[in-house]
């Protein structure tokens, strides 16, 4: 058995001039939970599916238990459960009979079949719905029948591409509570999603994917701590017109404005010793801000993806011009450069 | 939760299409249309007995609405079937479990098939109950009804394959196009049924002939469409095109073989390898330009004969282009061969244009869209969207060149090898520099398409390259185990 359960080396997927996927590599231990964390055209669904074997790599090598994407798809189908972001369903066809299909064209036969169908439909307490057709399902029940498709033959590693988008908080804390379950029962589980506070909560380890590179691995700790600029984050909240706060940050060199909320904002400010909130706090009142509410955050997994796509931003920004060459090592004419 | 409806023997896909389409409306509604309208025919019939001649007008109407459900209706069932898969994505879940892309296709051409096959049991009693109005042709007008559902299965075969297209055109124009060509055949029935039933009693060694002859045409060209939908599905991994192309070349070597055995009319021989030619050489010409290097393992493990087979069978455009080719020549050969060694055999100067003009009309497309349209996702459609296109174009200048008496200036349009099939039909043109025209035409597009495929070899050449390391590693690695095992 290999070392791992997901295993990246140098992958690309280039679509003619774009580099979806470029030079990605990375480890998912067995039986671990890896969020997989990026904005929209990261790269995190071209990735998810080359794992399943669904696309192929332009460059590069996707193993799954062991086994090559490409050279053993077959193997690697039989060992994966994806559950795409959006996935259409069956005219005509009731909830069973879809999970049944699918038993069916896993090979399961007779008494298995049926036992395997109601085993899933138990596990995502689709029962009250099996014979519903399965077109005629809310978002929240369709991604339990695909959640339930995707365990019909017990995967050893489960790839899921953003499960949660689209579901109401009552779906989406009965779908976490589900992904835990099958995490606690040893499962490999690959979860790409937007809501990264539940993610941090869930998972093991975070890859973070900007422009089809891996831009961090490690844990929710380790991410915010990597991602740290320093200072302090704080609420807060005033009566009146919130933008008077917002002009007020604007004037301010040592405050920075995270995100503008209903009856105020959210601040940062550069130092970490509490005076300074406190000459903060003092200056606001005698500008005439009538604050209402002031106090610290903690920094959160949704700062630390921000701050990351800030710095990489900056950083790509940066003119990189190339020192200039020593005339010992400049190329006299055209052929020796070549 | 009861799932014992369908047994386990059955394909999934089967099942899977049988509970769905058992419930459309489509289904329902023509099965339920039928046997209302064959039960009130019947039962005026019956009333009618005493007039005489009811029977035929009875077969007449059953075969009519027959033939209306089962070649119109039902093939158009097929029209949207995977396309609708691949946009909902359903299809990337089909592939991850154990169903090949060949059973998904398959299970979808059953489920219609089984549909219609159902309707054909349904109207045998109403058959039985004509039986008995007398007159009947028992043998012949079964074969006639097993046949209609053997043609309708056929075009839900090639219905199949062109939905997964993704263009409208394909997917849309072409079944539609096909059905109401149905239409008409389906509506011509009554005035022929004589004639279609002295056809369907076999009696003739021609009809025989003609029945098998077209038995076996359905058959190639279902075949190649049904592939067409496999090709739409099946991982970029699997190669479904080498097999194609042998096949096309093995039928007609067959058809060769038969005609010369048989003594047959070997002037049909050009205008049958034609059409066996046309599917393989329309789907090589628009197959993608990159090739995975897995697909060329097998090739390249033969060693130079098999990279030397690849140049024409490996699955990508460059080869296809050289398997168009080879095409084109064997069709030349063929030619050539009734011109100086068969001159009672030989062609026509009209039937030699007709050929070189289909030809060069099915060359054209594909270089239009290889040098103009390289970046394509679709080369199918847009080749189909030419095609259809360069055809309009000729109706409209002979329209226009007919009205204005200018038949002359067609000469600037000869570039459009569908113009030829009219200047070779028309007095005002020398039909020696026709021959010529035509010939040159189709060489020159025939010559273009190879200088674009000798451009775009190292796609072949990089596929070969890596192939043959992956092979080398594979080999060393089952070194490895061998030793390891020995040493165990």
């Amino acid at each position: 058995m290999s070392d791992f359960a997901i295993n990246v080396q140098q992958l690309y997927r280039h679509f003619g001039p774009l580099k979806a996927v470029n030079g990605i590599s990375f480890q998912i231990p067995h039986g671990s939970v890896c969020g997989f964390v990026g904005a929209n055209g990261a790269g995190k669904t071209t990735t998810m599916r080359i794992l399943a074997s669904l696309d192929y790599p332009t460059l590069g090598r996707a193993e799954i238990c062991g086994y090559d994407v490409v050279s053993y798809p077959e193997e690697v189908r039989r060992l994966i459960g994806w559950m795409p972001d959006h996935f259409g369903n069956y005219d005509h066809m009731t909830v069973v009979e879809y999970l049944d299909f699918y038993a069916r064209a896993l090979g399961y036969r007779g008494k298995e079949r049926r036992l395997r169908v109601q085993e899933v439909v138990d596990f995502t307490d689709l029962g009250s719905l099996a014979e519903r057709f399965s077109n005629k399902l809310s978002k929240g029940n369709t991604q339990r029948l695909g959640l339930a498709r995707a365990l019909l033959q017990d995967p050893q590693v489960l790839i899921m591409d953003e499960p949660a988008a689209g579901l109401d908080p009552k779906a989406r804390v009965e779908l976490k509570s589900l992904i835990r379950v099958l995490a606690q029962e040893g499962k490999t589980i690959f979860i790409s999603s937007h809501i990264l506070s539940e993610l941090g909560e869930m998972c093991d380890s975070l890859l973070f994917i900007n422009g089809g590179r891996i831009v961090h691995h490690g844990d929710a700790e380790s991410m915010k701590q990597n991602t740290d600029n320093g200072g302090l984050l704080y609420d807060v909240q005033l009566l009146g017109d919130p933008a008077e706060l917002a002009s007020w940050c604007l004037l301010q060199p040592k405050v920075e404005m995270i995100e503008a909320r209903k009856h105020g904002a959210r601040l940062r400010i550069p130092s970490s010793d509490v005076q300074d909130a406190a000459d903060l706090l003092q200056r606001m009142v005698k500008d005439g801000l009538k604050i209402t509410e002031f106090h610290r955050e903690e920094r959160n997994l949704e700062d630390a993806f921000i701050d990351m796509l800030g710095k990489i931003d900056r950083e790509s920004r940066t003119p990189s011009v190339p020192p200039p060459l020593p005339a010992s090592a400049a190329p006299s004419s055209n052929y020796d450069a070549l | 939760m009861e799932l014992n409806d369908f047994s386990d023997r059955l394909p999934p896909m089967l099942v899977k299409e049988l509970r769905q389409g058992m419930r459309a409306r489509t289904f329902v509604g023509v099965f339920l249309g039928l046997q209302c309208f064959l039960a009130i025919v019947m039962l005026f019939a019956t009333s009618a007995t005493a007039l005489g001649g009811a029977g035929q007008t009875v077969s007449e109407i059953i075969f009519l609405f027959f033939a209306l459900a089962v070649l119109v209706v039902q093939p158009l069932r097929a029209m949207n079937s995977l396309h609708a898969e691949i946009k909902s994505t359903t299809i990337d879940m089909m592939v991850l479990t154990r169903l090949t892309a060949r059973r998904i296709v398959a299970g979808k051409w059953a489920s219609i098939v089984a549909q219609t096959l159902l309707l054909l049991v349904s109207i045998i009693p109403y058959l039985i109950l004509r039986y008995f109005f007398g007159g009947m042709n028992l043998f012949a007008e079964l074969l006639a009804l097993i046949s209609i559902a053997w043609l309708s299965s056929c075009l839900t075969a090639v219905n199949i394959g062109l939905s997964a297209n993704s263009s409208l055109l394909v997917r849309g124009f072409l079944p539609l196009l096909i059905a109401l060509m149905m239409f008409s055949f389906t509506m011509s029935i009554g005035s022929n049924f004589e004639e279609l039933i002295q056809f369907f009693s076999l009696d003739e060694l021609n009809s025989i002939a003609l029945f098998f002859g077209l038995l076996v045409g359905t058959w190639y060209l279902a075949w190649n469409f049904f592939y067409l939908g496999v090709k739409a599905v099946a991982p970029a991994s699997e190669n479904h095109s080498s097999l194609n192309r042998l096949i096309c070349l093995i039928t007609m070597a067959v058809i060769v073989t038969l005609l010369l055995c048989c003594h047959g009319e070997l002037e049909i021989l050009p205008y049958l390898l034609g059409a066996i030619a046309f599917p393989a050489a329309l789907l090589s010409l628009t197959e993608p330009y990159t090739m995975m290097p897995r697909l060329a393992q097998p090739f390249v493990k033969k060693g130079v004969l098999g990279r030397f087979v690849g140049v024409f069978f490996y699955p990508c455009w460059t080869a296809g282009v050289h398997f168009s080719a080879l095409l084109v020549f064997l069709l030349m050969l063929v030619n050539s061969w009734l011109h100086w060694f068969d001159s009672t055999s030989s062609l026509s100067e009209d039937s030699y244009v007709v050929i070189t003009s289909l030809i060069a009309s099915t060359l054209f497309p594909a270089f239009i869209v290889a040098a103009f349209f390289k970046r394509t996702s679709n080369p199918l459609g847009l080749y189909t969207a030419i095609l259809l296109g360069s055809f309009c174009v000729m109706l409209a200048l002979i329209a226009l060149a007919e009205s204005t008496d200018a038949e002359g200036a067609m000469m600037i349009f000869c570039w459009l090898p569908p113009i030829h099939l009219y200047m070779i039909s028309d007095s005002n043109f020398d039909q020696q520099t026709i021959v010529i025209l035509s010939t040159g035409i189709m060489l020159t597009y025939l010559l273009l398409l190879l200088i674009l495929a000798w451009k775009r070899r190292d796609a072949i050449r990089s596929a070969e390259t890596t192939a043959e390391e992956m092979n080398r590693s594979l080999a060393q690695k089952n070194a490895g185990v061998d030793d390891a095992s020995l040493a165990q």
